[in-house]
């Protein structure tokens, strides 16, 4: 029997924000440009995994203009900002 | 036809009190106050009021302690939701024979689909009124002569041009020009937007109190305060957002009952009766396979009245227990007022038949299986799916299918919580 290897759903994938002062996304960039965030609607982080690789992120669920919802981290490891 | 853009609504407030004033007319002339099914733990309020009863200044959502105080004479109803799901399924049944497309909202509430029946009827106004007379069919004048009618594109509007009508005169809203819908809802209050008591709390403290002032307001502020709701309301305020009118489509429900010999208090009898009326369900010919997804159980109380408790499971299920367990959970929480003369079970909505979802059962006859989980990728497919994955090896080299298995469902990190694991043939 071969093995079976799974594969992760929900992978983060990298995307360009724009924050305002306090670091808060202020508008993403989609495939047409960019999108203001129009909203935040909650903010939480996340902080695991020091014994081994550690993880720190800051979570952002933000409504974009036109109502679509999004959830964004920004990694607070290496900077980056991901949506998932 | 599958939707309607213009809707013609049809409101009967404080429904369910109407229809116990026409069952026992010599209330009418009382203080009346219907009250909340009654939940374990919790108090029963009250719901609905009579005219003379709101003038001693009872309300609704009052305690029931309370509202007899302010009003002494005060006669209290308990509900009877048999008697009120009979009515309003007349109601749905007999203005099926006028549209195809009607949607029953909330009891005393029902939208019909009126797109292109200038021709059978005539104009707005005489849809309206061939309504009313349809209702007569299944109604006393009493209530009929109360009913509220508007006709609007949508919906929203058309609730909205109910609200605003008075009984005997419709408010009807044109389709054109464009922005005659957004001139009608500009004036009217916003407490007629779907919004829980909270965020209608919000608008007054804004001083926002009319939907035109809810279209003035800026996108971003609404969303800020709202979420993606506040772009919905606004939309709606500005007569932009139009929900087609939408059949129902109700599958047959399956009843089965149950006449106790003597009537039934006693909680253990009742499960017992329970159990029974699951069986017979579960082998009635017109289940079909199928799994049941909601059920709704109830009964006739010593004395008169009625009692009802629903219960939605979360996924679609076959097995006896596993329906019996939602059921006797809502029992406990809500119990019959008094003895039960009468048990009944309805099958009020279906999932796929046991055979479909049996495609990912593990072992557990006539039912699929706990989430679809598997405890390794091994677990034996059954025999359709895997000769599907053998002829897609066999004519493309692989078999691009995949269960969704959990992972670590409960992990903060969402890559973690579930994973896609090929299907091996």
């Amino acid at each position: 029997m071969s093995r079976l290897r799974p594969i992760p759903l929900d992978l983060p994938r990298k995307v360009s924000v724009r924050v305002d002062g306090d670091g808060r996304p202020r508008a993403v960039r989609g495939r047409r440009g960019w999108v203001g965030v129009a909203g935040i609607r909650e903010d939480w982080r996340i902080d695991d995994e020091w014994w081994r690789i550690p993880l720190s992120r800051h979570y952002f669920e933000v409504i974009l203009e036109g109502g679509r919802p999004l959830l964004l981290y920004h990694d607070r490891m290496e900077g980056g900002w991901y949506f998932q | 036809m599958t939707s309607s853009r213009t809707s013609l609504a049809l409101w009967l407030p404080s429904f369910e009190l109407r229809l116990e004033l026409v069952r026992t007319p010599e209330l009418d002339a009382t203080s009346v106050a219907l009250l909340t099914p009654g939940e374990m733990g919790g108090r029963q309020v009250v719901d609905q009021i009579s005219e003379r009863a709101g003038a001693s200044g009872v309300r609704r959502g009052m305690p029931v302690s309370q509202a007899v105080a302010l009003c002494p004479g005060l006669t209290l109803l308990e509900p009877d939701p048999a008697h009120y799901a009979a009515a309003q399924e007349a109601v749905v049944d007999a203005l099926a024979g006028l549209t195809p497309v009607v949607e029953p909202v909330e009891p005393g509430l029902v939208h019909l689909g009126v797109d292109g029946l200038e021709r059978l009827y005539g104009s707005p106004s005489s849809q309206a009124h061939r309504a009313l007379r349809v209702l007569l069919e299944v109604l006393p004048p009493p209530l009929v002569a109360a009913v509220r009618v508007g006709r609007a594109p949508g919906t929203f509007g058309a609730r909205v041009a109910a609200a605003a009508a008075r009984p005997g005169s419709p408010v009807l809203v044109p389709s054109e020009p464009t922005g005659a819908l957004a001139r009608f809802l500009a004036p009217r209050p916003v407490e007629i937007l779907p919004l829980e008591a909270g965020g209608l709390d919000l608008l007054h403290r804004l001083g926002v109190r009319t939907l035109g002032a809810v279209a003035a307001l800026p996108l971003p502020a609404l969303m800020r305060h709202f979420g993606a709701v506040g772009a919905e309301l606004r939309a709606l305020a500005r007569g932009e957002r139009i929900d087609p009118v939408r059949p129902l489509h109700r599958p047959r429900p399956i009843r089965v009952s149950l006449d106790f010999p003597s009537p039934v208090g006693d909680r253990e009898a009742l499960h017992r009766g329970l159990d029974r009326l699951l069986d017979r369900l579960l082998v009635h010919p017109e289940r079909k396979d199928r799994a049941l997804a909601g059920l709704r159980a109830g009964g006739y109380l010593e004395g008169g009245g009625s009692w009802e408790i629903e219960a939605t499971l979360r996924e679609p299920r076959a097995l006896r227990d596993a329906l019996a367990f939602p059921l006797r959970t809502r029992i406990e929480l809500r119990p019959p007022p008094r003895a039960l003369e009468t048990l009944f079970v309805e099958a009020v909505a279906f999932g796929a038949p046991v055979t479909q979802t049996s495609l990912f059962d593990r072992g557990e006859p006539g039912a699929r299986s706990r989430e679809g989980r598997t405890e390794d990728g091994a677990a034996p497919l059954p025999a359709g799916i895997r000769d599907a994955v053998r002829e897609l090896r066999l004519r493309i080299g692989a078999a691009p299918l995949y269960r969704v298995v959990e992972v670590d469902p409960w992990s903060r990190i969402p890559e973690r919580r579930y994973a896609l694991l090929p299907l091996e043939g």
